[in-house]
């Protein structure tokens, strides 16, 4: 299921894609394998290139930075914050084997720790977690689907429970996907009963020539006043990308273009 | 009757002597336990409050419910400078207590920078002397230039994990208080071993200068740990540093002695103390022992010239006086002679040390227990109370030894007893 695209959004997006795992659909339910191919083919990307801003708001602080990423397949991804100033430069990167941020007032990579994965990512919501997950939804999850109505909206929704051996911090994860679409419109975390946090996708439009959503929202149940905002401004996909650039040299090339 | 008294003892020197000799150990044991212990107590909140506490700390109310990056205080609001003079205060250290990932390209770990301003902090804690042996030195006085790595002092099991040695460069990532990522090059100048395992696993010291601009948090800090003279246990001070905190009013600010900190530290001291009480008894219990079996062996063994004085017309009540008067003379000359040797042995072990390193574990002769790291030598407290209270205790415990006796010989049968039978 490797999908990469857009760096951020299909890293966040894929790994919600519903396992292509064949199920006796219900009469008026498409098959789980229906609605992952669609996804795949929504997201699915040699390589991607955008730009997106983050907004963090926290009860203490909030602020926005401007990140500029990469991908390419599943494994390698690029992140280097361009504002503000003084975070400028700031890099994270993802290969096969691990995560890597860059700080560039010392010029030094730092490798962060597998302990460190369920942190938050860049002070956002996100954790590295999120970036880091393997496209293992398929052999992690179990899915099922149904219609499920909200208001006047009508959802298909998967739900997906970890198989019990599977590396998952959550106990179930709900997604809506708009009915014609299946676009993903919400995501629900849950650790029990409880949603832990939730994320919304809102303002499809056209990006690199794909009709995906433009805004994703991240609240955390426990602090509804906060939330992490990443609005994506241009995306590029199946683009030929410099080589070497998921490597330290490239990343360091990369930050310290402005 | 005094004079009766002391010939009766001096007639059976040896037995007095015994008996004497052993008021004397017991309560020069007494004394020497005593001052042993309670430097073995001090000794203990000291390491507690050596490595990182100091005896009282200051702390915005907030961050005593949340230790986090965001509940800083100005440094003015506590008017450190008028802390710093006030009587009884040793040393005032504020530090910035900031969480973050250190490390290099193949390694890293979570660390509390714990920003210090050097030279403040050496009078508080021990951590400036603390240094491994020939591991680098204490933190400079002033804050990295620009463009120079920042200095760091690590504690010693995060840099055997880092595999950082003197010299090594680090990179520090962490979030500052106004939500940025903070990033900086760091240069390892010195490794300590705290005898705090936790800050030993964490503990990395930099100038607060420094760790205020990681932080981004200009003029403030998290934390205020204050040195307190012994006097009065450290009280006085305590009150005076809260009456210039409140003068200023600043509620937001909360002062708390280590024990309020830790209380299951000071829970733990406390029961030690007082597990020390079964000792003074076991103790007492022997002298008392030993005093009682002279005392009864020689109003036993005086049976006969006991009943000689009871014949020639002694009260039993002038006969039960006496026997409790030798033994209070025993007891007098006993603890008199205990209190000269006692306080003598402890003087010196206060004066030069016992050497605790038959217990030691490590290398260097010091020793842990409970978590809690000591000294390789351990000075003696002494003072006045702990000369008093032995030597009252044991009059006391030889007055009760001798009554039984007393009554004993007051209650005999002349005839029977002159005659050999009873």
């Amino acid at each position: 299921m490797g999908l990469w695209g857009g760096a951020f959004l299909a890293l966040l997006l894929h790994g919600h894609a519903p396992p292509a795992r064949s199920q006796l659909p219900d009469s008026s339910l498409p098959s789980v394998r229906e609605v992952t191919r669609k996804l795949d083919t929504l997201y699915r990307s040699r390589s991607s290139h955008g730009t997106l801003r983050m907004q963090v708001q926290t009860r203490h602080f909030s602020r926005t930075l401007e990140i500029e990423s990469w991908s390419s397949g599943e494994d390698l991804a690029l992140m280097v914050i361009r504002s503000p100033a003084r975070e400028a430069g700031t890099a994270t990167l993802r290969t096969e084997e691990g995560l890597w941020n860059y700080a560039p007032r010392a010029d030094r990579l730092m490798r962060i720790p597998p302990a460190l994965l369920s942190d938050n990512w860049m002070g956002s919501h996100f954790t590295n977690d999120d970036l880091m997950r393997e496209s293992s939804y398929d052999d992690d999850y179990h899915t099922e689907l149904d219609w499920h109505s909200e208001g006047e909206t009508r959802f298909l929704r998967a739900t997906m429970t970890p198989r019990p051996d599977a590396p998952v911090v959550y106990t179930r994860v709900v997604q809506l996907l708009e009915a014609e679409s299946w676009l993903p419109r919400r995501v629900d975390y849950y650790d029990g009963d409880e949603v832990v946090r939730r994320m919304h996708f809102r303002e499809p439009r056209l990006l690199g020539g794909r009709r995906l959503p433009a805004l994703l929202e991240l609240v955390p149940s426990d602090r509804p006043e906060e939330i992490t905002r990443v609005i994506y401004e241009k995306m590029e996909f199946d683009l030929a990308l410099e080589p070497g650039l998921f490597t330290p040299r490239g990343l360091k090339r990369a930050a310290r273009r402005r | 009757m005094l004079t009766l008294a002391l010939r009766n003892l001096a007639r059976n020197r040896w037995r007095s002597a015994l008996t004497l000799g052993g008021i004397a150990v017991a309560c020069a044991m007494l004394i020497w336990s005593e001052g042993m212990i309670a430097a073995y107590l001090s000794e203990m909140a000291g390491s507690v409050t050596a490595a990182e506490l100091g005896d009282a700390q200051i702390h915005a109310r907030a961050y005593t419910e949340e230790r986090s990056i965001f509940h800083a205080f100005d440094e003015g609001a506590a008017g450190l400078d008028e802390l710093r003079e006030l009587p009884g205060v040793e040393g005032c250290a504020p530090r910035v207590l900031l969480f973050g990932l250190v490390g290099n390209e193949r390694r890293s770990r979570v660390g509390r920078l714990t920003g210090v301003e050097p030279e403040h902090e050496a009078r508080v804690t021990r951590v400036a002397r603390a240094l491994r042996p020939g591991e680098g030195r204490w933190l400079a006085q002033r804050p990295a230039a620009p463009g120079e790595p920042r200095e760091v002092v690590l504690g010693c099991i995060l840099a055997d994990e880092l595999e950082a040695e003197i010299g090594a460069e680090l990179v520090v990532f962490l979030q500052a208080a106004d939500g940025s990522l903070g990033n900086d090059l760091l240069e390892v100048v010195g490794i300590v071993r705290t005898g705090s395992s936790m800050l030993d696993r964490a503990a990395i010291y930099l100038h607060i200068d420094d760790a205020r601009l990681l932080g981004a948090l200009e003029g403030r800090c998290h934390e205020i740990a204050c040195a307190l003279d012994d006097e009065g246990g450290g009280g006085p001070a305590l009150a005076a540093i809260g009456r210039v905190l409140s003068e200023r009013g600043s509620k937001q600010l909360v002062l708390r002695h280590w024990s309020e900190i830790v209380p299951v530290l000071a829970d733990m001291i406390e029961l030690s103390r007082r597990s020390m009480w079964v000792l003074y008894g076991v103790l007492y219990f022997l002298a008392g022992l030993g005093i009682f079996n002279t005392q009864r062996m020689s109003a036993f063994e005086r049976r006969r010239e006991l009943g000689v004085l009871l014949a020639i017309g002694v009260t039993p009540g002038r006969m039960a006086g006496l026997i409790v008067l030798e033994t209070l003379c025993l007891a007098a000359i006993g603890t008199a002679a205990g209190l000269a040797l006692g306080t003598a042995v402890t003087w010196y072990h206060a004066r030069y040390g016992l050497d605790m390193g038959a217990f030691a574990s490590t290398g260097d002769g010091s020793f842990s227990y409970l978590g809690v790291e000591f000294a390789p030598r351990l000075y003696f407290h002494l003072d006045a109370g702990m000369m008093v209270a032995p030597m009252v205790l044991l009059f006391a415990v030889a007055l009760l030894c001798a009554l039984w006796p007393a009554r004993q010989s007051a209650r005999l049968d002349a005839v029977r007893a002159i005659a050999g039978r009873s």
